[in-house]
């Protein structure tokens, strides 16, 4: 453990969880968990909210491992979201992962951002929420109690935008990606963005479900950038489990779906273009998958 | 804090703030003015260098975390042997203008080449590239250097090996 | 094909080593670093400044209004001030500047500076300017008014059988150079040195001879500039002089680095404009007479509004012959950061216009969107709206053929239009409008457009730009002149044309630093001039340089020399241009320009040559439509450009797709709004400027076609690009949709719109 004192910020760099959660044990002030930097790095001002500020990258265990295990992925939270794009299991079986987090930013942001930094910013338009949402992540919270991390889904995290339920002094160490249970998955992941590279999102929609027997047996939905907090969009959901996919079915779901979400108007985009266009992806996702089934 | 972190194969120990950028600790501790500063938010690729191997936005990363770092800046990619077919690749399609960010374009180049799977299409030239604002060229010609370097056998494997050699010097 | 190593940019080398020195680059002892107050209301009353006494003021330099000797910007009209006196009449217009050796003690101070306002009622729509009540310039807030007439209206209006009406809006545009501005002033006993990333050293020369009243030498250096676009025209000028005034009283160099942040929200854009113009037309599409009335917001200043003003007027009519015309131009005042040069400089918001208008022409009519352009376009020998008679290099019809040949234009329309139908139709119903995943809506638009090459009017002969070539020891003939390199290849484009005039190889021309104690006044870098206006005196000077050495060979042999391919021949007498040359180093040559006698110009009565030449282009756009999410995007982008004759090839190219990139951005992407007078952008997340993403295919093509008073034929180049770009663009959409577009940027949403 080293411990660095400059401009009344106190740096810590624990090498390993054990460490960590020693730290976190002992002080009585406020602790701050960075990791790739990228966002603390653009917003001065979030500097004069740091007293002490906790290295996780200098945890190996947070910021390097990757896992296969046999219900799923274990991903340290602050693994560099290239480490998660370039895995080629991941790739493989959580396509829809890889392919929104190679639309954040550019390669030198994937290369420092993580998954736990764009969940505890908890930013509407946080490029990785929807499709975690999609994929029950399994959110692993330290420090560990009895040697065990607190397990929470994904969807309880967020309280509304830029807001969490993590208490203080409590980090996101990992993310399970449970492997869906399915068959015949079909998966779809939208951003739109003023432009591709370098974009924040104006809205985004990640789907994930399975057939069985003709019908949607599971459907999961989130939409990303038109709601206060990226959630479930589980009236849509529910509209379409147990249902054949057909036109009518399509058009319910769509409105549904733009009933279910809030978008507001900032300089990306205005309420009518999200509310409408988050509804035209949805309908897009599965007339997609009504034509490939 | 005190810091000790490998620049272009040397090792320097600096005394530096902790939430110091490595772009000012590039720029102005150390004289490594290659790198760029266009926008101070990660948004431009102006001030990208390597940092363990990998092309990150020196104006996001504190210093608080490079200690044991290995970083290469434009300055030392001139010492390698793939640097002067990329250069001519570059001079040779016209592709620079105000220059201003090409820095971060031949490190995010080095870069690419070296991680690059076979064979390489425009479309993926793009994508890796869109990090790298350039307000000049349109990117055309900067792009066909790239898929010209992309093209050639030798330039690939000598990349690996100055690759290689960089990052075995500091062991 | 082959790359020439003729073409190769001499500077190219040094920029990708990351050797080249840009102004933040330079190690400067003693630095101080500047500081701006600004005001935070679009316009108020300073009623009071306050320095807080708990704070050391000895650990700052602070300069107010009341500092400075003669507090106007030397421009055009000399209204804005270096700092705000009274009346501050923009959201972030300085009113104190500070500095000291440490960012934070400045930060710090300026916390203990409290300025007190009273906000004032401002002007912040360009349509009320005119009958506002708030006065910003003069007594009606007009900082030039045009009209310019040329035959008969009423004879359009009878003759017309049918009339078409547009009004088009044209937005902000920032010129985002990846280096912000960045000046450093030093001082010296009677002097101030100023160096930076700077277009026109004379002009910041200029305004500081005059803010100092002549009572310190000034001496302005050049720097190698990271892209200016306009950008560093003007505003330069005003950095410097806070810089100079704070290194003059502190005794320290001191400098202004703009943060992106601060240079998006305080420096200067592209004018936005308004126009409402209606065309006279027979039914067939023949333009008989148009009536144009356009507005520029200007800002709250009026640095060099005037101009643009002038530029955008005299550029209405675009590539067309329109035999009746009146042009109405007016350039108002408003409580915004004043606008200044950009690349175009009025140009792109005029050509816009005038293409909208055609587009609406041709469908109000239902005619081919081309045929009504290849109808109207203007040739050989006939008239400008300012009557100018154009005698030479003429290249609107050429362009234009070229660019719909080479891009399939007419067949390319034909499949796209049935390739949308099903599209459309079923979008229209409100249902999925795709049948496979990679259905897209597919446009192709087209426009042509030109620029005048150099000043507007009588401008080059106001300014008579000056060159001096000197031989150096070595025998090599060293350029001395004020244009400067700012990406755009001048320097190369320099030694190329005095190589190739003089025969010699083009390593052996030197161009020399832009120091203004050294450089004579060649005359502002902008207005696409450099190669042609300034090329020119290169080519005099090579001239006069062989007919010196031709003398001077023979008073020293009494014997005639010839000059050819870099060697002096006198029967068995050979003499190379090198050997030559170091005889006799001494020698400098000056050179004067003037407008050949044959370009006349009235710029009271808006008669004549408003342009020595123009460069003609004309450009198609293939644009894809994403019809879920109505994304635009331009993936095919073909373009004819005729400048005279190219002097660097290859990089005339790499004008062409750069400026273009800028166009279609202009078009698709770029969007600022002044909300409240206040910018709502502070860099590239949220002002969006193309990445590699957004760049389309580009097949550039350049034709030839000699100005007779250009080097080697050659004409403007740096600007005509991005004028055409953006017409070009939306003419695809109304291509898809068949419906009006007037304005830009066209986002998804206004196309979205256009169904819910």
């Amino acid at each position: 453990m080293s411990l660095m004192q400059e401009n009344e910020i106190k740096f810590y760099c624990p090498q390993n969880i054990n460490e960590l959660d020693q730290i976190i044990k002992t002080s009585k002030e406020k602790l701050t968990f960075v990791a790739g930097t990228t966002d603390l790095m653009a917003l001065e001002h979030e500097w004069k909210k740091i007293n002490n500020l906790v290295d996780l990258n200098c945890v190996k265990e947070l910021s390097q491992k990757i896992e296969i295990q046999s219900d799923g992925i274990l991903i340290g939270a602050a693994v560099p979201m290239s480490g998660i794009i370039n895995h080629s299991l991941i790739k493989d079986k959580f396509t829809i992962l890889v392919e929104a987090l190679q639309q954040v930013g550019s390669e030198q942001i994937q290369n420092r951002a993580t998954l736990g930094g764009n969940i505890i910013n908890a930013s509407p338009a946080g490029d990785s929420l929807p499709v975690l949402n999609v994929l029950n992540a399994q959110l692993w919270i330290g420090p560990q109690k009895n040697g065990e991390f607190e397990k929470i889904q994904v969807s309880e995290i967020m309280s509304g935008p830029d807001e969490t339920t993590l208490k203080t002094n409590k980090y996101i160490a990992y993310v399970l990606f449970p492997f869906p249970e399915g068959e015949n998955l079909f998966w779809y992941f939208r951003k739109v963005g003023q432009r591709e590279a370098l974009a924040i999102s104006k809205l985004s929609l990640a789907v994930l479900g399975w057939f069985k027997n003709g019908k949607i047996e599971n459907i999961r939905i989130s939409a990303g950038a038109v709601t206060a907090q990226v959630k479930r969009a589980i009236k849509t959901e529910s509209a379409l489990i147990n249902k054949e996919l057909n036109e009518k079915l399509i058009d319910e779901a769509r409105k549904s779906l733009e009933d279910e979400i809030a978008p507001i108007t900032d300089i990306r985009s205005n309420v009518e273009y999200r509310k409408q266009i988050c509804g035209e992806l949805l309908r897009d996702a599965l007339f997609q998958v009504k034509l490939e089934n | 804090m005190k810091i000790v972190l490998i620049v272009n194969r040397k090792p320097y120990k600096i005394n530096v703030e902790p939430k110091r950028r490595l772009l000012d600790i590039l720029r102005d501790d150390l004289n490594f003015i290659g790198t760029k500063e266009g926008c101070g938010k990660g948004e431009c690729g102006a001030c990208t260098v390597l940092l363990n191997g990998r092309r990150v936005n020196s104006c996001l990363v504190p210093a608080f975390q490079l200690e044991g770092s290995t970083v290469i800046t434009v300055e030392g990619l001139r010492n390698w042997k793939v640097f002067k077919p990329i250069e001519r690749a570059f001079i040779e399609n016209g592709a620079v203008q105000c220059g201003f960010c090409f820095p971060g374009f031949v490190i995010s180049t080095v870069s690419f080449l070296k991680e690059k799977s076979s064979p390489v299409t425009l479309d993926k030239i793009k994508t890796a590239f869109g990090g790298n604002i350039c307000r000049c060229t349109g990117y055309t010609k900067i792009l066909a250097a790239i898929q010209e370097l992309a093209d050639q056998k030798d330039i690939i494997d000598q990349i690996q090996e100055d690759w290689k050699n960089e990052f075995n010097a500091r062991k | 094909m082959k790359p020439n190593p003729k073409n190769f940019r001499v500077d190219a080398a040094e920029k990708l080593h990351g050797k080249t020195q840009y102004i933040r680059d330079e190690k400067i002892e003693g630095l101080w670093y500047g500081a701006t107050i600004r005001s935070p209301y679009p316009r108020a009353r300073i009623k009071d400044i306050q320095f807080n006494p708990d704070f050391d003021w000895d650990t700052v330099t602070v300069v107010t209004a009341k500092d400075i000797l003669n507090n106007y910007v030397s421009m055009l009209e000399n209204d804005m001030p270096f700092l705000a006196d009274k009346i501050t009449n923009y959201y972030g217009e300085a009113i104190v500047i500070l500095a000291g050796p440490k960012k934070d003690n400045l930060d710090e101070a300026k916390k203990h500076i409290k300025i007190q306002f009273e906000e004032l009622p401002a002007i912040l729509d360009m349509l009320e300017s005119e009958t506002s009540d708030v006065k910003i310039f003069g007594t009606n807030n007009l900082f030039k008014d045009i009209l310019i007439k040329n035959g008969d209206l009423e004879v359009a209006k009878k003759e017309a059988d049918e009339i078409v009406h547009i009004e088009v809006r044209t937005g902000f545009q920032e010129q985002m150079y990846m280096e912000p501005q960045g000046i450093v002033a030093l001082p010296e006993k009677d002097r101030v040195v100023i160096r930076g990333s700077i277009q026109c050293p004379y002009y910041v020369k200029g305004a500081l001879d005059t803010m100092f009243d002549g009572k310190k030498e000034i001496t302005v250096i050049h720097v190698p500039t990271g892209g200016a676009f306009g950008g560093k025209e003007d505003y330069p000028s005003i950095i410097a002089g806070h810089a100079a005034l704070l290194a003059v009283k502190s005794g320290h160099p001191v400098a202004f680095f703009f943060d992106r942040e601060e240079d998006i929200q305080f420096t200067t854009k592209r004018h936005p404009s308004y126009h409402n113009d209606t065309a006279y037309v027979t039914k067939d599409g023949k333009i008989l007479g148009l009536d144009i009335q356009m507005v520029l917001d200007s800002g709250a200043y009026c640095t060099l509004s005037q101009v643009v003003l002038a530029r955008a007027a005299l550029t209405a009519s675009n590539c067309y012959y329109i035999p009746n015309i009146r042009i109405r131009a007016k350039a108002v005042a408003t409580n915004i950061v004043p606008p200044g040069a950009f690349r175009g400089f009025g140009g792109p918001q005029a050509v816009f216009a005038i293409e909208m208008l055609i587009e609406k022409i041709a469908n109000q009519l239902d005619l081919s969107p081309v045929d009504v352009r290849r109808k109207n376009l203007i040739g050989l020998g006939q008239q400008t709206p300012t009557g100018q008679i154009l005698k030479y290099s003429v290249s609107g019809k050429e362009t234009f053929e070229d660019v719909l040949e080479r891009s399939d234009f007419e067949i390319k329309y034909l499949d796209f239009k049935k390739n949308n139908i099903p599209i459309l139709e079923k979008l229209s119903k409100g249902e999925y409008p795709k049948q496979k995943r990679s259905d897209v809506l597919r446009g192709i638009g087209i426009a042509p457009s030109q620029h005048g090459a150099g000043f507007t009017g009588t401008g080059e002969n106001v300014i008579k730009g000056k060159i001096r070539v000197e031989i150096n020891k070595n025998g090599q003939p060293v350029i001395y002149s004020a244009q400067t390199e700012m990406g755009q290849g001048e320097v190369t484009a320099f030694q190329i044309i005095l190589s190739e005039a003089l025969q010699i190889r083009r390593d052996d021309v030197i161009v020399a630093e832009v120091n203004t104690d050294f450089v004579p006044n060649s005359g502002p870098t902008v207005a696409s001039r450099s190669t042609m206006v300034v090329g020119s005196l290169l080519v005099d000077a090579a001239n006069e340089i062989i007919r010196e050495f031709q003398n001077r060979l023979k008073e020293n042999g009494k014997i005639d020399f010839e000059y050819r391919q870099g060697y002096f021949y006198s029967g068995e007498k050979i003499i190379s241009f090198k050997e030559t040359a170091k005889m006799y180093s001494d020698l400098k040559v000056e050179k004067q320009y003037e407008h050949p006698p044959i370009i006349q110009f009235d710029d009271v009565k808006w008669k004549g040559d408003a342009y020595p030449t123009y460069s003609w282009a004309a450009a198609v756009a293939e644009v894809e439509v994403d019809p879920v999410t109505f994304e635009i995007k331009v993936t095919k982008f073909y373009t004819t450009h005729e400048i005279g004759k190219a002097i660097n090839y290859d990089q005339a190219v790499a004008q062409i797709q750069g400026g273009s990139l800028q166009g279609i951005g202009y078009a698709l992407y770029e969007n600022i709004r002044a909300e409240n007078g206040k910018f709502n952008v502070q860099g590239f997340s949220d002002y969006i400027i193309p990445t590699t993403t957004e760049m389309p295919d580009f097949e550039v093509s350049i034709l030839e076609n000699p100005y007779p008073f250009g080097p080697f034929g050659a004409k403007g180049l740096g600007e005509l690009p991005l004028v055409g770009a953006a017409p070009a663009v939306v003419s695809a959409l109304w291509m898809i949709f068949g419906r009006e577009f007037n304005e830009i940027p066209v986002l998804p949403e206004d196309v979205f719109s256009l169904f819910y």
